[in-house]
């Protein structure tokens, strides 16, 4: 008897079709990119694993579940691209991970503060890197970024499938193949394919460098404009500072350095004043070192053709800067002049003070350049 | 949970299936109607389950109205039942979805402002709420005889439809229900359905979701200033979002109904090849144009009164449309932009004159789409900047790289700079025209669900390549537009 067409259709359909997803599923699976199902490691297939270069907040959330470090390094790109993991492990002698990305705000920097501390009950070290955007009020959240998928010990049903089906991870898988088949090429570094550390790269964006008027305009639009210090995040600060007291947890936290230019445009944003409020009530619930302001690090100069001693550009300071930090703040040496000082309610003010002069001291020997921004943060 | 979710697709369907057709295939037909039932509201409370109970309240309520309707011999008592039992039904509404607009608008016209209430909207209480007062009217006209509460649950919640519609009439629904062909595995059904779940989580995936990023720029970040092809860009983006984004979701929901072998009604029809305005509600969101129709046009005197009280039905009708969509001035605006196209629509058809069917179309086109643009816009000022924009008020901007080649057009006042927010290049504009055109001149999912059986090999193995390719997209999840209305 000959068979109906709808048989025929459906079984080349779920033939094709779950052919196709159980290959692309093994696929995910033995490249293991996210280093989830901690497959079998085979030279030249999955035993080095890279950093994503998109979705890093589902990346960090998953890795954290997957590693549990003992330490954990929590802000924005600045961390991401400024401190190596390995450095940070050897100052604190504890497994560390580092869980910052593009852009956090601080009631992410919060959440994944509480996702590690459920993953690992015996969190010993926590080193925050704080940013002036971060505490926001008015700075919408990030889609990517899923309450839900945060203070989990294993991963959603959907991410699950995420990590075996979705393209992100196909992507990912495929890169992380392309590069244990030439570790070599993703290990150049260049001017826009920096290293921070050891297997650990980050992409800088071509525009940061080439225009940094353009990344600065839309700081402006995007978030000094409307800035207003979010009262929700300053509470999430002070929790977590009370929670690393209760669990006897070793808490570092930095003002994070940027060029200069940055905080210039803070400054004719008419921001400065909101800038150094957030510092005060800060540094009233815990002791914070300060690496913004004009320091003579952050006013390196800037070359769009090579990278710099401290800075990649505007935003990111580089790994030996990010060392120097690490040094300073556990007390190895201190080889950042006229910045990194200690806030505490009592010596606020005093830094404060010292941080206005020396802008007005920068702006004293570099007009041309505070002439130039303003000129670019008054146009259209 | 959405039905473009691994969730949805990898394990709540096939086990929803699985549970379904056991029940069938062991004859136990009142267990597959429990279990379908039971499915429905999983798929409602893993959402949030904070609204299952007020769900499952209006059910109760309205499935205890509706019986108490139908016991009532005609008289003023039944009209007492009928009109409480749709006050009640429009009371919930009003208190989850316009209470706070309400607050909000009379402190802005007091110029005062007066405390909101933190009050949570529950997925999809429009279409729950206007499905029950739909059954309650047929009750109440004798066009519905209620049933068990088991049919009646599964007439509301049944999940192909419960989140974003179509909204269904009761007899069409419990009937199927009650056939007992309903609960027997039906292989063509099976393919129908399979075909058009792919079609429109194809429609979602591939094309709705990726036009997003066009048009989120020109609504959500309070830009000033739009030109003109941004604005353009914007505009249409969304309306071909908006359109694939629900039929999508039509077309899905269909597929599930066949599944389940419920023939859900259809809901588009091609509504941007619409030769008129009248034409267009025709095909647009089929479902609710016909509820609209039958539960407040016709219940205002429809054209019983004469053309001047049909214009003004019409106007009124189209309004509560619009405030059906949402608490918001935009929406009430839409809805009365739709109002004024149908009455000018209606007084040009007694011209009798012909227009030629491009400059028809086209028109109807721009209408709807000037239209959208209020619809999506998150308040009236953007709506006028993005309007303002395309009608060429802020003049017309190119990207900078394109100034070597395209230098000549300053003379015609063209700028070239870049805007950080909505740089539009030329393939942003080519892919634009490319899902349009889709929309414009192919046919539509049922035009090929009559059709795909003729080959099925081939169909076969493309619907297998499009699911496969939306499995991949599926990591980004997004709600369906209709989802907050």
């Amino acid at each position: 008897m000959k068979k109906k067409p709808e048989y025929y259709f459906l079984s080349v359909f779920f033939i094709c079709s779950l052919s196709a997803m159980s290959a692309l599923g093994f696929f995910n699976y033995l490249i293991d990119p996210y280093a989830y199902f901690l497959t079998a490691s085979f030279q030249g297939i999955n035993e080095k694993k890279i950093p994503a270069t998109s979705q890093e907040r589902f990346e960090k959330a998953i890795q954290v579940m997957s590693k549990k470090p003992q330490a954990i390094m929590l802000g924005s790109s600045r961390v991401r691209a400024g401190f190596p993991t390995t450095y940070y492990s050897q100052l604190t002698g504890q497994s560390a991970y580092k869980a910052a990305f593009s852009g956090a705000r601080f009631n992410e920097i919060f959440a994944y503060f509480e996702h590690a501390l459920n993953n690992q009950e015996n969190l010993k070290a926590v080193f925050i890197g704080l940013d002036f955007f971060s505490f926001s009020k008015n700075l919408s959240v990030v889609s990517e970024f899923s309450e839900e998928r945060i203070r989990r010990t294993y991963p959603l049903m959907n991410d699950f499938f995420k990590l075996l089906f979705s393209q992100t991870t196909l992507k990912y898988s495929l890169a992380t193949l392309k590069h244990n088949r030439d570790p070599k090429k993703f290990e150049i570094s260049n001017r826009t394919h920096v290293k921070v550390d050891e297997g650990d790269y980050v992409d800088l964006g071509v525009s940061m460098i080439e225009s940094p008027q353009d990344f600065l305009k839309a700081e402006k639009r995007v978030i000094f404009d409307e800035y207003a210090i979010d009262p929700l995040k300053v509470e999430m600060f002070k929790k977590i500072v009370q929670t690393c007291r209760e669990k006897n947890i070793d808490l570092k936290i930095v003002f994070l350095p940027s060029h200069v230019h940055y905080w210039e445009a803070i400054y004719q944003c008419q921001r400065w004043q909101d800038f150094e409020q957030l510092k005060r009530q800060l540094c009233a619930i815990h002791p914070i070192y300060d690496f913004s302001g004009f320091s003579e690090l952050n006013a390196e100069p800037l070359s769009k053709e090579s990278v710099g001693t401290y800075f990649f550009e505007t935003s990111h300071f580089t790994p030996h800067y990010g060392r120097a930090i690490l040094d300073k703040i556990y007390g190895v040496d201190d080889r950042c002049r006229n910045t990194g000082f200690f806030l505490t309610p009592t010596t606020v003010e005093e830094h404060l003070k010292t941080i206005r002069e020396q802008r007005n001291a920068w702006v004293e020997k570099h007009p041309e350049e505070s002439i130039w921004l303003q000129k670019h943060l008054l146009e259209q | 949970m959405l039905f473009n979710s691994y969730v949805f697709i990898f394990v709540y369907l096939p086990l929803v299936l699985g549970a379904f057709f056991a029940c069938c295939y062991f004859q136990m037909k009142k267990l597959a109607q429990v279990s379908l039932l039971l499915s429905s509201l999983i798929f409602y409370g893993y959402w949030d389950l904070r609204f299952l109970p007020l769900l499952c309240g209006s059910i109760v309520f309205n499935f205890i109205c509706g019986n108490l309707i139908f016991q009532t011999p005609p008289g003023n008592l039944k009209k007492i039942y009928l009109t409480g039992s749709v006050a009640l039904n429009i009371a919930l509404l009003v208190y989850f979805k316009y209470l706070n607009f309400f607050i909000k608008s009379t402190g802005y016209f007091l110029s005062m402002e007066f405390q909101t209430m933190d009050i949570l909207l529950p997925l999809g209480i429009s279409f729950f709420t206007f499905t029950q007062i739909a059954y309650l009217v047929d009750v109440y006209q004798s066009k519905a005889t209620p049933g068990g509460a088991c049919s009646y649950g599964l007439f509301v919640t049944v999940f192909p439809h419960l989140i974003a519609g179509p909204v269904l009439h009761h007899r069409d629904m419990i009937s199927q229900f009650n056939d007992p062909v309903s609960y027997s595995w039906s292989a063509n059904h099976f393919a129908h359905g399979t075909f058009l779940f792919i079609m429109g989580l194809s429609k979602k995936v591939l094309i709705a979701d990726p036009l997003f990023s066009y048009v989120s720029p020109v609504f959500d970040q309070n830009q000033q200033i739009i030109p003109f092809i941004q604005a353009w860009v914007g505009a249409l983006a969304y309306s071909i979002e908006l359109y694939f984004d629900f039929s999508g979701y039509s077309d899905m929901a269909m597929g599930l109904g066949l599944y389940f072998n419920l023939k859900l009604p259809l809901n588009f029809q091609s509504p941007y090849q619409a030769s008129s305005i009248i034409d267009f509600w025709r095909r647009w969101h089929i479902s609710l144009s016909n509820f609209l129709k039958d539960y407040l046009y016709i219940p205002l005197g429809g054209n019983r009164g004469g053309e001047r009280s049909k214009l003004c039905n019409l106007l009124i009708t189209m309004f509560l449309g619009g405030v059906w969509h949402g608490a918001n001035w935009t929406f009430i605006v839409w809805g009365l932009c739709h109002g004024f196209f149908l009455v000018i629509n209606h007084l040009w058809r007694k011209l009798s004159i012909n227009l030629p069917s491009f400059f028809s179309r086209g028109l109807t086109l721009l209408c709807v789409v000037v239209a959208f643009t209020i619809f999506r816009a998150p308040n009236l000022e953007t709506a006028y900047t993005v309007i303002k924009g395309m009608f060429g008020f802020n003049g017309v901007v190119l990207p900078e790289s394109y100034e070597a080649k395209l230098a000549f057009l300053k003379t015609y006042g063209v700028i070239f700079k870049v805007l950080p927010l909505s740089n539009v290049r030329i393939n942003d504009l080519i892919l634009i025209v490319i899902c349009l055109c889709i929309a414009l001149f192919l046919p539509n999912s049922m035009y090929w669900k009559e059709r795909f059986l003729k080959r099925p090999i081939p169909w076969g193995i493309a619907c297998a390549v499009a699911l496969v390719t939306c499995v991949i997209n599926l990591d980004a999840v997004t709600e369906f537009l209709y989802y907050q209305f």
